[in-house]
């Protein structure tokens, strides 16, 4: 989650209406303001701008009804569990191009090796994965994956992602790039898994970590990058 | 199932001859030989021919050469992996690019029962072989954890609606396998032999053992030719 994100969310959370508005729409479902705001008794400019809030951090969902007279916007909660997740140090943006460099190093170190041992349909299969990926995640993840280029390799995907990282056509923070890599990792890794066993998978990761560059291995190390690369993370991911 | 459906032909001239018309389906079989005595060519006709002659699925694991030089070998005796025969149908796998230097060996037979699972549910392999056993055994502290590991994979081997050879290799002058256990565990067992006469060396080939199978015991000559290997069925090696 961005910075300003949480901010603007904890905002509007701690805002006096902001938990009881969750709670009403959580046990009555689509609601307008002028619904919200009698249950509640409270102003309906205040209801609508509450629920405004809410629906652009992510929390609720919205849709438009067509009334008698006019056209009025519905919302309900997407679901009754909130969470904030947010890296709170001040120096990340200075490591978005390592951290970049150590995931585009080992999704195509593993690529590289798995093609080595001879299964050839990984190249194709991890662009046919990665488009769906695209297609079927947040604007947040969508925008990083769209620079991964498989045909091009490693080379290629971190001068695109550094090029765009440094002229600020990609503005993310280093949990999107997280979030990001670790959706891209747990496709490769199920799609590895099927193809060659979990154990075959995790090797095969183990070693494109261990050839990963050294600044950017401590700097996954220290950010926490390496959680989805556990030996039980690939096993679950082959029982699910 | 008829005598020929229990059958999985080599396609190697004069081997089918001797052992009744190929291996038993779904068994496990071994070829033993010293060095440059003609395994490795023989397991990649099985391979090949498989799906060539029968359209018949092979996985060929490699553990020991590396991938291009089985494919380099293959070609100069006809069996292109890119040609009209493969069509998706032939996989060479090179499980020794797991190798790392913190590694005892290369691989358990776990592992490679962990690897055919997800293989086999995704390619359907008819026929596989494994080259080869001394690489595996690097794994195990000593022949006897080797042999209860080796028990255990044939087992599942068997299980699965497979064919498989595995490769193991002699020493000149010792036992007829590398560690001597290997031929108890197999329902076949082919030895290769390279004998010194007057100078020149002689290949030869006997089926020592085939269960269910009323084969040839005899030691037969074989050539190496540009089409890979023929056994002379009808000659013997006194």
């Amino acid at each position: 989650m961005k910075r300003e994100h949480f901010r603007a969310t904890v905002g509007i959370l701690a805002g006096g209406h902001g938990l009881p508005i969750l709670r009403l729409l959580h046990s009555r479902g689509w609601s307008i303001a002028s619904d919200v705001a009698s249950e509640l008794e409270i102003h309906t400019t205040t209801a609508s701008k509450y629920l405004t809030k809410l629906h652009e951090v992510g929390i609720l969902d919205r849709r438009t009804r067509d009334c008698r007279t006019r056209k009025a916007h519905e919302y309900r909660l997407r679901s009754p569990r909130i969470s904030l997740d947010v890296d709170i140090r001040d120096s990340q943006d200075d490591d978005l191009v390592p951290v970049c460099e150590f995931y585009s190093s080992v999704l195509f170190g593993m690529i590289k090796k798995t093609e080595k041992i001879g299964w050839a349909i990984i190249n194709p299969a991890v662009e046919e994965t990665l488009s769906e990926l695209q297609d079927s995640s947040e604007n947040e993840i969508s925008d990083i994956i769209a620079y991964i280029d498989v045909k091009g390799g490693h080379a290629s995907t971190f001068r695109r992602l550094r090029e765009a990282i440094e002229s600020g056509e990609l503005q993310c923070e280093l949990i999107d790039l997280k979030k990001a890599f670790t959706a891209v990792f747990e496709r490769v890794l199920g799609l590895c898994s099927e193809g060659v066993g979990p154990t075959t998978a995790s090797r095969i990761f183990q070693l494109a970590l261990r050839t990963s560059p050294k600044r950017a291995s401590s700097l996954a190390a220290e950010y926490g990058l390496l959680d989805v690369f556990s030996e039980d993370a690939v096993y679950d991911r082959k029982r699910g | 199932m008829t005598e020929s459906e229990d059958r999985v032909k080599t396609g190697i001239e004069g081997l089918d001859v001797l052992s009744k018309g190929g291996f038993p389906r779904n068994s496990v079989n071994l070829v033993s030989g010293p060095a440059g005595s003609g395994k490795t060519l023989l397991a990649t006709q099985f391979f090949f021919n498989g799906a060539r002659d029968n359209g018949d699925a092979g996985l060929y694991i490699v553990l020991e050469e590396n991938r291009e030089n089985i494919i380099r070998a293959m070609k100069n005796f006809e069996m292109d992996l890119d040609g009209p025969e493969d069509k998706g149908r032939l996989f060479l796998i090179d499980l020794g690019e797991m190798r790392t230097e913190q590694d005892r060996g290369v691989v358990s037979f776990r592992e490679i029962a962990d690897f055919l699972e997800s293989f086999i549910a995704r390619s359907k392999p008819k026929r596989l072989i494994l080259d080869s056993l001394p690489v595996v055994s690097l794994y195990y502290r000593n022949v006897e954890e080797f042999r209860e590991e080796l028990f255990t994979f044939s087992r599942y081997l068997r299980q699965q609606d497979l064919t498989t050879l595995l490769i193991t290799e002699s020493l000149e002058d010792q036992y007829l396998t590398r560690f001597g256990v290997e031929q108890f565990v197999a329902d076949s067992f082919i030895v290769l032999g390279l004998e010194d006469v007057r100078g020149e060396l002689r290949r030869t080939l006997t089926v020592r053992k085939m269960r269910f199978t009323k084969h040839d015991t005899a030691k037969h000559p074989f050539l190496i030719t540009p089409r890979g290997i023929e056994v002379m069925s009808g000659e013997k090696v006194v």
